[in-house]
Formats: C-alpha cells, structure tokens, sequence
C-alpha cells in the first residue's frame, strides 16, 4: 500500500522507524493500518470467492434439469457461498474498516492491544484456507447448510465437518479477540474531550458490535463444541436417543444467529451515518437518538433468535413472544432511517460514488427491512418459511445492505488510505451496475418464493423457471460488475490526482485532519479538540 | 496497591471466573432437565414413580390418548401398542402395554424415546411406570411385553381433548457395546 | 391517532377492493389455498403486504423529493437544524401504533392454527431421505410416497412434464370437510412437510412428533415440497395430497386395504393344504372350468381332461409351468397375468388333488412367484429397479461417490455371501444412509435388483435370488 511511500517524505513524527520491508512486514505489523489493509484484502479475495460460488449456483438454477452439478454439490456450494460470505467477506471487511478508521476517529495513536490484532487477522488465512481445502476430500465440503443443523451436520455429516468446526473455533477466537480490542480501544484511549457521546456514529456502532460480539462467538463455540462431541465422542446433544434433541441445536445457534446478523448489519448503518451527513453538507440529524436507537437493536437482537424457528413445533406462547419481540424491533431501525433522511432534507446534496451507496443501502435496506417485517408474522411466515421469500429478505439486507455499505466505505476513505482522489466516473459505473444487477437477481426471489419455491435446491418445478432465470441473468451482471470495483480499487492505489486532508468538502471529523495519505502513525501525540463535535 | 498487587488480584478474580464458568456448564446439564420437566417443553415428560395420595377421577371428561410407535432409521424390530387408542378419565390409571420383537439374529439393544404432541400436554401425562426409562436388551428372535402404567392429570386444561404420545426406537446396540467394553476394562483394572 | 387510522383504513381499503385472488392467479403471489386458515393467512400476508408498500411509498417519496430538490447543483443551502424531538416522538410512536394494529390479526390466526382438537382422522407423516411414509393411524394403511419424475427428465434426456419435481407415486388421499391431523415425524435427519394450498408447514423432527391440521374445502389436487434441507435430494421429495369426497374416500380406503391384504398374501403366509384346496376350487370354477368343467373331465376332442391326467399327477414344475406360461398355439392361456400367485398356487393345489388324483402335493404362492422369474427376468426388472431406487446414490454404473455412497462393482458385499448381500438391502445398515427397502420394494423387486447387482458391470457372479426367499426374509416383511 501506498503508506510504504511516505515515510521518507512526511515526517510529522517524532520517532524514526517506517514500516518494515518485505513479507516480513505483513506478518509481523502491528500498525492498525497495515492490519486493517490486511483484512480488506482478505474479505475481497473472500468475496470473490464466495461470489464464484454464487454463480454456480445461480448458472445451475438458470434453467429447470441438473445441467452443471450434482445435488451433492450444490450442496457444498450453497453450504460454502453462506459460511465465505458470512465470516471470511462480511465480518473481516468491517474490522479491516474498524482498524483503520476508529483509530484515527477517536485520535488514538494504534489499537489498545497491536500484537493481539495481528495474531486476529493471521488466524483467518488458516482457518480458510482449511475450510476451502475441504472442497477436495473423499465425502466434499461441508454440505449441510451454513446453518449447520444437527443431525444432518452430526451424524449424517461428510468427514470435513471436523474440519468446518475447527475452523469455525479459529474464526470465533478472531473475532472474540478483535471486538475485545475494538472494546479496549474505544472506552480507554479516546482523546482528551471525546465524551462517548462526542463520538462518531461509526465509533458507536463499533463499540455496541464488538459487545454482540464478545456475547455471542462463545455461544457459536459451544454449539460447535456439542458437535463434535456428538460426532466423536458418543454424548446425544442433539440426538433423541441419547435424550437429546435436534431442536437444542437450532436454539443455542439461532441464540448465536440472530444477534450475528446484527453483527453485520451495525457497522454498516455507522458507515451511512458518516457518508450521508458528508454529502449533504449537514449535521447527522438526531445524535442521541441514534445512538439508543442502535443500543435498543442490539439488546432486542438477543430476544428475538426463535423467528428462525416459527415451524419447529413451538409452544403458542413462545410463538407469540417472539413474533411480538421481532415486529419491535422494527421501530428503533425505523428511527434511524427517518433519521438519515432528516439528515438529507433541506442539504445541500452531491452524489459522488460513496453517496450513490450510501443512497441505495438506505432504499434497499428498507425494502429488505419490510420484508424481513413480513417475515416476522408468524402464521404468514409459515408460507414463508425456508423459501425463496427468506433468501431474497437476508440477500436484500445483506448485499445492497451490508456489501454496499462496505464498498461505500471503501470509495468514502480510499482517499485517505491512498493519497489519490477517486475516479469517479469509474465507480459511478460500478454503481449502476452493481445497483442494477443486485435488483434483478434478488427482486424476482421475492415472488418465486411466495410462488411456493424452497431454498436450497438444486432444480425446481416449470412454474418458476422465468424469474429464476431472470435472477441468474442478474447475478451475472452483479458479479462481473466487482471485477470493475477491483479495478478501482487497484488504480486509485497506484494513480490519482492528489487528495487533500479534508478529502470530501463536507466531511468532518478527526480522520480528516490528518494529510492523505495518512502517515503510518498518526495521533501520536493527541489532538487538542475544540468545543462540541 | 502496588502494581505487582493489582495484577495479582485480577489474576485471582479471573482464575475465579473461570472456575464458576466451568462449573456453570455442568450445572447445565440437571438444571436444564429440571426446566424442561416444569414446562413441559418439547413433549418431554416427568418421570413420576408412584403417584402421591389418591386419585380423583374426572368422570364428566374422556381424553383420547393414541398410541404411536416409530423406528428411527432402519431399526428393524417390531414394536407395536397392545392397544393404539385409549380413551381414559383425568385421574383414572390406565395399564396398556407395547409388544416387541427382535425378528434379527443378532441380540440387540433398544432405547424408546418418547414423544408428547401437543408439547402443552407432556406434563399432564404422567407415567407411573415405563419401559421408555431404561434400554431394552433382547436376544435374537426374542420377543417381550413391555409394560406401562399411565394417568393424565385432572388438572388437565378443557381445551386439550387428544393426546399423542409416540415412541421412536432407537438401536443402541452399538454404544451399549462400548459402555460395556468400558465397564469391563474397569473391571479388570480394579482387579489388578 | 388519526393518522394510525387512516393508514389502517387506507390499507383494509385497499386490501379488500382490489381484488385479493387476483394477486394469488399471477403465480407470483402465495395462493389463497382451499382452507379457512389458508384464506386467512393470505388475507393477513396481503394485509401486511400493503402495509408495507404504503410504509415504502411514503418514507421513498419523502426520500426521493428530497434527493430532487435538495441538492446542492439546484442551488439548495444546506439548513443547520439537526434534532426535532417533537417529530422523533411521533415518528417513533406511529410505528409502533402500525405493529400493534399488525399484532392483533397475526396473533388471532396463529391462536386459531394452534387448535387441533376434534381431529376425525389421523395420519402420521414420516420424513426419510428422500421420501415422505403416510400411515393412516385409524386404517391401518401404510405406503411410501416417492417422487415419480423420471431421472431422463431431470437430465434433460426428456422433455419435463407440467408437474416436473412435483409428481409422486402415491398420493396422500385424504377426504374434504373433514378435519384431518397430522403426526410429524422423521426417520433419519429434519425435513419439513409443506403444502402452500393449505397453508400447512411443521418440521419432521427424528425421535419427537409434531402436530398440525387442515379442514380442505374443496376436492383437488394440492403440491408441495419438503422444506428443510435434508441432504442431497431434499429437492426431490414432493408432497402431494389428493382431496376428495368422503364417498370417493371411503372407497379409496377399501380397496387400499385389499391391495395391502393381497401382498400380505405371499409375504410369508403359510399356507395348509387345506386351505389351498378351498381357495383352489373357488378359482377353478371361476377361471378352469368353463373349458375343464367342474368335474375335471374336460371335453374330449377339444379342452384335456385334468382328472388322471399325466400333467396333473406328474412333475409338479410341467404342471406349474403350463398354468402360469400357457401353452403356445392351444386355448390354454398364461394365467400369470390373470390370476396372482396365491390362486395359481391354490388352483395346481387343487386341481392335484381334487377328483382323486390325490396326489398328497400343495403348491406354495412362493413357488409360483418364483417360477416366472427367471434370470432374464430378474435381469431386465432389477436394471428397472435399480435405476429407480439405487441409481441416485450408487450411481447409473454401480460405481458410488468416494466418500459418500460405496461402490458396488467387485466389491465384497456384491460379489460375496449372498445372505448378507440379501440382508443389506431387505434390514438396510445401521447407522448409515443405507435404508431397509423391505417396506420400500416388494419381494420380486428387491430379488431381481440383488440379482442385478450381482451380474451387472462385470460383477458376474452368476447367482439369483428368488422372490419366495425375500418374502420370507428374517426381519423382512414388516
């Protein structure tokens, strides 16, 4: 990356020593900027991956027949598209962004703890690389769903189910020790003046996102724990002959589930929370507000894990309860929306790439938002359920949702990493074309999945061959359109008329003090700030 | 306090910590049978002994209890209820029994599982006595009637007028093997 | 408030004008279903549907006006204002005035769809891999249901019927206005029974059982798919529930048990001489004595007599032979096709010794199944069988998938003891997706499929397997 260069030139510091050279420096850093470097390449090798597997999928269900694959492996494609997505494309790319930015957000020298967010992010490679290695073995990758139910995922498992658990241990024990850090970092090495409630909205969603975090990995350690000792050791977690019972299984890891989803969502409205008020040129609308808005989403995420169970054969008033607690949830992300558009009426608004973004996450979020309240009727949701209704509601939130938003992230600070301004009619390409791309594939699934069509398989009756090919057509579309985001990403690095500190004429907060690019320590000493923020 | 001191007391609280967690998760293990015995969740149900004090027998209710037996796998006994549907009065014991044969030429074990549907209903029915407490040898070719000994609670709700209680048979026949090889190498090392 | 009521209203409004069973026509929209609660469970979906598009246009025409004219390139000054606590109250207060109207419905639907009471007929539903098992509790009736879409058809070597994937061998038949409930359970891991016409879905969970129930308003023909991912051919487990009247059932039901009772008939029964005598005079007069007469004697010059005869008092094979194969270019039909094994054998038994011939012989149905299946025979219809029954697993070639499903060419099992090649298939193999076909595949399809195995891909063994042999199976024939 381009902060190698600036070492010899910009010395605002006081100490000496740049980054080391070599491969050696990438396996030893211990600089936030290196690190979260490290992590957003990883999650966009992880995407593409995982992307690659998407179009398996969607070219097989381009036309009704098993034309490409078997069942058995569209199986482990499905299985694998879920679990590189979840926890090698999503989570990293918002930790990369977190040990960039909230740093230099909070005018913080590095993380609280250096040493141990370099062994976070080494751990990932592994833990990958293991998990895609699977893909060779006698048996195939895991093929049971990246909800991994029981027993399916214990005694009907391929062999690679032992190595899917160790390395989810692997990635639990990343992201425990990343949030603990990101905890360590915010609430004790804030500058002089930087009450919590100064804080960027980043920096607060952040904070809440790392405590989920930090609640719910262990429970995702134990589940897969209790497999493995079903698997290996004879006990009967989730085995009614032993008195065990599979519904064990969906509870302890919907308990993880749910606020996980959370997980990848939070960080995300934070990032729409800093681009909005920039390109407006205007004030966040409702601070306070959004801050408990985001602290009441993160304590209903725990009471609410069994709407992903509504046809398990539940008691009545579990039913209820959880139909009750999910449709409450609406109302605390409901604020923040209003909020947001608060924030863009009477604005003075530009629509640079990070805008065009942060424009489409708020609409489609929403979209995806009222379909996941659709959802949360439960006697509708019995129509609902395990259907194309569900993977277009979670696609929704989770590409224009949380992708967009980590793209809009990446087009908003690339500037700031790299010293270059963006290309902009380059990534107003990507836009539209990502934008248009993610309409068609996912809009369709709503209607094939109220059309009676269930997830997960491979070939489907002729009455929902039109919309499915439709949807490959736009999959396609969406996902040779990330070639042109590489593109991007890569020419901004090596090219680009030269960025200013303040990258963004509406931009405020601490990051922007600093030059572009930013130099390799930044804050060292803590900047003095003034007044109300 | 000195620094050496601090750290060494936050060491003792978390090596505490630690120690509370872990005994936490075996505490799981009697504390979520309990839980699930008070609410009955998932149609398990309370294992009763003899029932305490008489029985007041609702005579103006009759509940229709069904009696459904399920093999899990390719579990190839027979296993059939003396009778599949009773209808009995809140309160009146009941004694019905479940036929079972191993038709194979291998001695096998079987565990019966029961299963309460509606899941409301479990901790009404109450089993005085139950083969589904204990695993089932049988030899090759042997058949046995296992009894049963049952009585749904007066204190029943009006609105639950049917109850079904399934039994799926497991073969177990592989880990009894290793529990007994366990025992016998226990055995043998308390000999030594 | 009066906000809250408008939007209510818009909404009911414009729920119920616009025609609702339109939307269900498209094939885009979740059907309105042949139930009360499937009525009102689209009822609530649609009402919710346009809750949310009223929400949408709302909240996206406010958003929209904003990106229009507020932007800096028409000249808009950005306005410094950034808290409202009057408007944060009342934007969060008409939100959850909506739910609470939502709420209401929902959970009025959910409390009547938790009342299975007064049930008149039960059925169990038993999910395996990858099949649905239909027991009518009451009926005694048992069968498998499997998909019937041809493997051709799934790889386009044939054009897709209109019911591609969504088509079984046995229908689940079940009669209308009555209120049926089902026992969910399954055999192996979690699959999930749907029916959209009914509005019904309950998870198959092994070791517990789950309830659920439907009155079906109208006769028809209603599809739906397992809907929870069961392994590899969770898409290619339909359900399918035949609705019809009470009479059509109650004929259904009647000849559904005669068919089961005539397959009990050769799985093992044995039959005295006796008994075979009396079931072979009834089916001598009905099906020998037009051309044999009663008395045995025939009509000289034109049908042979059968008292005396050297056929009748000699070898028993000739005798079964002429029965179930006819003789060419005579009157004297092959009555394989005519009468079962069970009358066959009983008409040899009797016509041996009825009128003195005496000769002390009975003739099992076991014999006589096995007489017409020869190799050839076993061969043709095991390659059947096992295209349709093992092929998906074990592969067209008998080869398997390393890993997951073993290989059946030159491997011991195949290609050694027979008794235990027999038993995999009749009991199946514990703790392994290998599934006990004795209540999957009669006794002639599970012979002619070991057979198969056993000769095919250059196995060769050179043995056979009669059907007599697995009808009497230890462990078989449940």
């Amino acid at each position: 990356m381009s902060t190698a260069d600036i070492t010899a030139e910009h010395h605002d510091e006081h100490h000496d020593h740049g980054p080391a050279k070599g491969l050696s420096r990438w396996l030893f850093t211990t600089n936030h900027k290196d690190i979260g470097s490290m992590y957003l390449w990883f999650s966009l090798a992880m995407f593409l991956v995982g992307g690659c597997m998407a179009l398996v999928i969607r070219a097989e269900l381009f036309q009704p027949g098993l034309q490409l694959v078997e069942p058995g492996f569209f199986n482990q494609m499905t299985t694998m598209h879920g679990l590189i997505m979840v926890f090698g494309a999503v989570m990293p790319a918002f930790v990369g962004l977190a040990n960039w930015m909230v740093p230099m957000m909070i005018g913080a020298p590095d993380m609280a703890l250096p040493r141990m967010n370099n062994w976070s992010f080494w751990i990932l490679p592994f833990a990958f690389g293991m998990l895609l290695l699977t893909l060779f073995m006698d048996g195939g990758a895991p093929n049971f769903g990246w909800t991994f139910y029981a027993p399916l995922s214990t005694t009907y498992a391929p062999d690679s189910v032992t190595f899917f658990i160790f390395a989810v241990h692997m990635m639990g024990i990343s992201s425990i020790m990343g949030a603990i850090n990101i905890v360590a970092t915010i609430l004790n090495m804030r500058a002089p003046g930087m009450t919590l409630m100064k804080m960027p909205l980043f920096v607060w969603t952040w904070l809440i996102t790392a405590y989920l975090l930090i609640a719910v990995m262990p429970v995702l350690a134990g589940v897969v724990t209790m497999m493995l000792m079903d698997i290996h050791f004879g006990t009967s977690f989730f085995d009614a002959a032993g008195g065990g019972d599979p519904v064990l299984f969906q509870h302890v890891f919907w308990f993880f589930g749910h606020p996980e989803v959370y997980i990848m969502i939070l960080p995300a409205f934070g990032i729409v929370s800093a681009i909005i008020p920039t390109f407006a040129r205007k004030q966040l609308f409702g601070y306070a507000s959004m801050v408990y808005a985001t602290a009441s989403i993160a304590f209903l995420s725990f009471i609410v894990w069994a709407h992903h169970m509504f046809t398990v054969g539940m008691p009545l008033a579990g039913e209820l309860f959880f139909m009750f607690a999910t449709m409450l949830i609406a109302v605390p992300t409901g604020v923040k929306v209003f909020n947001w558009i608060a924030t863009m009426w009477r604005g003075s608004m530009t629509f640079e790439t990070p805008m065009l973004f942060a424009l489409a996450f708020v609409i489609l979020f929403t979209i995806g938002g009222l379909s996941g309240l659709m959802l949360a009727i439960a006697p509708a949701d019995f129509q609902y359920h395990d259907t194309y209704f569900v993977v277009a509601h979670f696609h929704y939130v989770l590409v224009p949702g949380a992708i967009f938003s980590i793209m809009a992230a990446v087009y908003y600070w690339l500037p700031k990493w790299t010293g270059h301004q963006l290309n902009e009619s380059a990534g107003k390409f990507h836009f539209w074309m990502s934008f248009i791309g993610v309409n068609i594939t996912f809009f369709p699934m709503h209607f094939i999945g109220l059309a009676g069509m269930p997830r997960r398989i491979p070939d489907y009756a002729l009455q929902f061959a039109d919309f499915n090919a439709v949807a490959s057509v736009g999959a396609f579309i969406f996902g040779l359109s990330q070639l042109i985001f590489v593109w991007n990403v890569i020419q901004n690095i090596r090219s680009g008329k030269p960025a200013e500190a303040k990258c963004w004429e509406g931009a405020e907060g601490l990051e922007w003090e600093v030059p572009s690019p930013a130099p390799y320590h930044t804050f060292t000493t803590p900047p003095q700030l003034e007044g109300a923020k | 306090m000195s620094l050496a001191a601090n750290t060494k007391k936050l060491v003792a609280r978390l090596v505490l910590g630690t120690v509370l967690m872990f005994g936490f998760g075996f505490a799981m293990v009697p504390i979520y049978n309990v839980f699930c015995e008070i609410t009955g969740l998932n149609g398990k149900i309370t294992r009763t002994g003899e029932a305490e004090g008489p029985l007041v027998v609702d005579q103006d209710r009759t509940i229709k209890v069904r009696f459904i037996s399920v093999f899990n796998e390719e579990m190839p006994w027979e296993f059939d209820p003396m009778q599949k549907v009773y209808r009995v009065n809140p309160g009146q014991m009941q004694q019905t029994a479940f036929l079972a044969k191993n038709p194979t030429a291998n001695n096998m074990v079987a565990q019966a599982i029961p299963s309460v549907s509606p899941s409301e209903a479990a901790q009404y029915l109450q089993k005085v006595n139950c083969f589904c407490f204990d695993r089932q040898p049988l030899d090759a070719g042997a058949s046995a009637e296992m009894p049963m000994v049952f009585f749904i609670d007066p204190e029943i709700p009006e609105h639950l007028d049917s109850i079904t209680l399934s039994y799926t048979l497991f073969d177990i026949t592989d880990q009894q093997q290793l529990v007994e090889a366990k025992k016998d190498n226990n055995d043998k090392r308390s000999t030594l | 408030m009066e906000t809250k009521n408008n939007i209510l209203r818009g909404g009911l409004f414009g729920a119920l004008t616009v025609p609702s069973a339109a939307y269900a026509e498209w094939g885009l929209n979740m059907p309105s279903g042949v139930t009360e609660i499937s009525r009102s469970v689209f009822s609530l979906h649609m009402t919710i549907f346009w809750v949310c598009v009223a929400i949408a246009v709302a909240v996206f025409g406010v958003m929209f006006y904003s990106m229009f004219h507020h932007r800096k390139s028409r000249g808009a000054k950005a306005a410094h204002f950034h808290e409202n606590t009057t408007v944060e109250v009342i934007w969060t207060v008409i939100p959850v005035a909506i739910l609470v109207a939502m709420a209401v419905p929902s959970a009025a639907t959910l409390i009547e769809m938790y009342d299975p009471s007064d049930a008149e007929i039960d059925v169990q539903v038993t999910g395996y891999q990858w099949k649905w098992k239909y027991d009518y509790l009451d009926e005694d009736i048992s069968f498998f249901s499997n998909l019937a879409t041809s493997r051709d058809a799934i790889y386009n070597a044939e054009q897709k019927g209109e019911n591609y994937l969504l088509e079984v061998d046995n229908h689940l038949v079940v009669p209308v206005d009555t209120k049926i409930r089902f026992l969910l359970t399954a055999n192996d891991v979690i699959h999930s029974w749907w029916v959209p016409d009914l509005a019904v879905k309950k998870d198959a969970i092994p070791g517990f059982i789950n309830e659920a129930w439907t009155i079906i308003e109208r006769p028809g023909i209603y599809r739906g798919q397992c809907t929870e991912l069961c392994g590899k051919d969770h898409g290619y487990m339909p359900v399918v529930v035949e609705a019809v009247s009470k009479e059509d059932y109650a004929a259904w039901v009647a000849s559904t048990k005669a068919a089961a009772a005539a397959k009990a008939e050769l799985a093992g029964k044995t039959w005295t001489l006796d008994e075979l005598m009396t079931e072979g005079e009834q089916v001598y007069l009905k099906a020998c004595a037009a051309c044999h007469q009663p008395n045995g004697e025939g009509l000289p010059g034109a049908f042979p007599a059968l008292k005396n005869s050297p056929i009748a008092v000699g070898d028993v094979a000739a005798h079964i032979d002429i029965v179930v194969n006819g003789k060419p270019g005579t009157a004297m039909q092959a009555y394989k096709d005519q009468l079962s094994a069970v009358e066959m054998a009983a008409v040899i038994t009797y016509e041996r010794n009825a009128w003195g011939n005496n000769t002390g012989e009975a003739v099992t149905p076991g014999q006589i199944a096995d007489m017409s299946w020869d190799m050839d025979r076993l061969m043709t219809v095991g390659e059947e069988v096992y295209g349709k029954a093992c092929a998906a697993c074990h592969q067209p070639n008998g080869q398997g998938i390393p890993g997951a499903f073993p290989s059946l060419v030159g491997t011991d099992i195949v290609k050694g003891d027979i008794a235990a090649h027999i038993d995999i298939v009749v009991n199946g193999k514990a703790g392994s997706a290998m599934q006990a076909f004795k209540d999957q595949l009669s006794p002639e399809e599970i012979a002619a499929v070991v057979t198969y195995e056993r000769n095919a891909w250059g196995n060769n063994v050179g043995d056979s397997v009669k059907p007599s042999t697995v009808a009497s199976w230890n462990g078989g024939g449940k």
